[in-house]
């Protein structure tokens, strides 16, 4: 749906930009009043980005439904809602670079919010948070149609992934070692990936 | 462009829900789907527009595989007014205009032609309009879509008489203008029956007969008068349904009525009148007939 329609798409930029802005401000006056280091900064819009992203992945039925009712099938569905979550993460994650570096120009601020001095530790860090990205929308997928098959199966999958998505939301890896991070975030959201597009390509739409 | 059902099974859970269902619909007609509530209508429309996969058979069009393939389902537009809409925040508007991104044959301008004789305040959202208007905007998506198989499962539901009559018109009229299939699933079936060219009954899952409406019609006719008259007339004969009304009897027969019965019937007051679909419904599925 947002892959497809222009306005859909203009109208979730606004929202993305107005969101971030918020963000940065909260978190700039945060970081400021508890002298804590630029950390939290990545640390807060990272997590953000991955929770939007799993709500995403739980909440895509409407848009499935949506998409098959207008005579499009669900593998389209999957690529177009793919595209939808790269594009967005992509965006969120510009705008949350270009925020960071304005906060650090800020004179109470300037060199608490990490940026250029670590530039490919940046580039890594930001790869490995898009990659998360994607693997959490996976994961609201797989959780929702897994649950639409069979309840306990549901149950099952969502303490599994629920403790897997935990670890990955909490813990410090991303900011510590994000090259590890972003390997094991790639291998899963490809696993994960693969087990969304089963159950979604299997799923039927209740009327 | 035909539209072949062949030999489809649907099961859900433990439930068997359609078995060895078998249809061949063509272009340029208006078919009826009949069947009481749960004899399984929703669920072979569902299989139609791929919103669910068959457990056994083939659903094609044109000889290709509806299920999961874009250039198929694109001409295929399964319409029915939803159970919850309060979620429907988008005006009718976006209505038209996702309709015009997704269907390639969407015509706006009989889109909005259509909402101004249905009266739709089109800046409305969705949500914010009566049943019957939400109604009058489905009807209109399936008709403006131009889809080559239209189907509109109980959409007349929530409109009122003149909004069902206007429909009704817009319905004849697009299928003697485009080469569509339209399947109209209903249970007002005294109001549609002349709409329909073809009649598909569906009874527990299975199909009952699939036939040309008129050639139905012909099957049997309705005898009306004083109860031993009309008893008298009817004896030895195939009755399906007896209902009284009064002191009238009114019997619904299979077979055809003789000349020489016209003037029997003629003779003892007896008013004979073709057969309603309604009637012949009614009898076909009885539960406490079942089996016989």
């Amino acid at each position: 749906m947002i892959a497809r329609n222009k306005k859909t798409i203009k109208k979730f930029m606004l929202w993305i930009f107005i969101a971030v802005l918020a963000m940065t401000v909260f978190l700039g006056v945060s970081i400021y009043f508890s002298d804590d280091t630029g950390d939290i900064y990545y640390q807060g819009f990272f997590s953000s980005l991955k929770i939007a992203t799993l709500i995403s992945g739980l909440i895509a039925v409407i848009t499935l439904k949506k998409y098959v009712a207008r005579g499009m099938s669900r593998k389209t569905f999957f690529k177009d809602s793919t595209l939808s979550i790269v594009m967005i993460s992509l965006y969120s994650l510009l705008l949350i670079n270009v925020f960071g570096w304005i906060l650090n120009k800020v004179p109470a601020l300037a060199g608490q919010i990490l940026t250029s001095e670590y530039i490919e530790n940046m580039i890594l860090l930001n790869a490995s948070a898009f990659v998360a990205a994607l693997l959490f929308y996976y994961v609201g997928l797989t959780i929702y149609f897994s649950f639409r098959i069979n309840g306990w199966f549901g149950t099952l999958v969502s303490i599994v992934l629920g403790g897997f998505t935990g670890y990955m939301s909490f813990t410090d890896m991303l900011l510590n070692n994000p090259g590890l991070y972003f390997l094991s975030a790639g291998a899963a959201a490809l696993i994960f990936g693969y087990l969304a597009f089963r159950t979604v390509t299997a799923a039927y739409i209740k009327i | 462009m035909t539209l072949k059902i062949e030999n489809v099974d649907l099961k859900i859970k433990k439930d068997t829900i359609l078995t060895d269902i078998s249809l061949e619909l063509e272009p340029g007609k208006i078919y009826g789907l009949l069947g009481r509530n749960g004899a399984g209508k929703t669920s072979l429309l569902s299989l139609i527009a791929s919103y669910r996969k068959v457990n056994a058979g083939n659903i094609t069009l044109d000889g290709k595989k509806v299920y999961e393939q874009d250039d198929v389902m694109q001409h295929i537009n399964f319409l029915y007014n939803p159970k919850d809409t309060s979620a429907e925040n988008d005006k009718v508007t976006e209505y038209i205009e996702s309709g015009m991104i997704f269907r390639n044959d969407f015509d706006k301008e009989y889109a909005y032609r259509l909402l101004d004789k249905f009266d739709i305040d089109t800046g409305k959202a969705y949500s914010a309009l009566s049943q019957g208007q939400q109604a009058a905007v489905t009807a209109t998506l399936g008709l403006a879509s131009l889809s080559k198989v239209t189907i509109f499962d109980e959409v007349t539901n929530g409109m009122d008489a003149p909004t069902r009559e206007l429909f009704y018109s817009e319905v004849l009229e697009a299928a003697n203008r485009e080469e569509r299939i339209i399947i109209l699933s209903t249970h007002i079936i005294s109001e549609m029956e002349h709409l329909f060219d073809d009649i598909i009954m569906i009874h527990k899952g299975q199909v009952l007969l699939h036939e040309p409406t008129y050639e139905l019609l012909e099957k049997g006719y309705t005898v009306a008068g004083k109860a031993e008259r009309v008893r008298a007339f009817t004896e030895n004969k195939n009755v399906i349904n007896v209902k009284f009304l009064g002191a009238l009897q009114i019997d619904t027969v299979l077979g055809r009525v003789t000349p020489e019965e016209m003037d029997i019937a003629a003779d003892e007051h007896l008013d004979i009148s073709p057969l309603k679909l309604q009637e012949m419904f009614i009898s076909l599925t009885d539960k406490q007939k079942d089996g016989k």
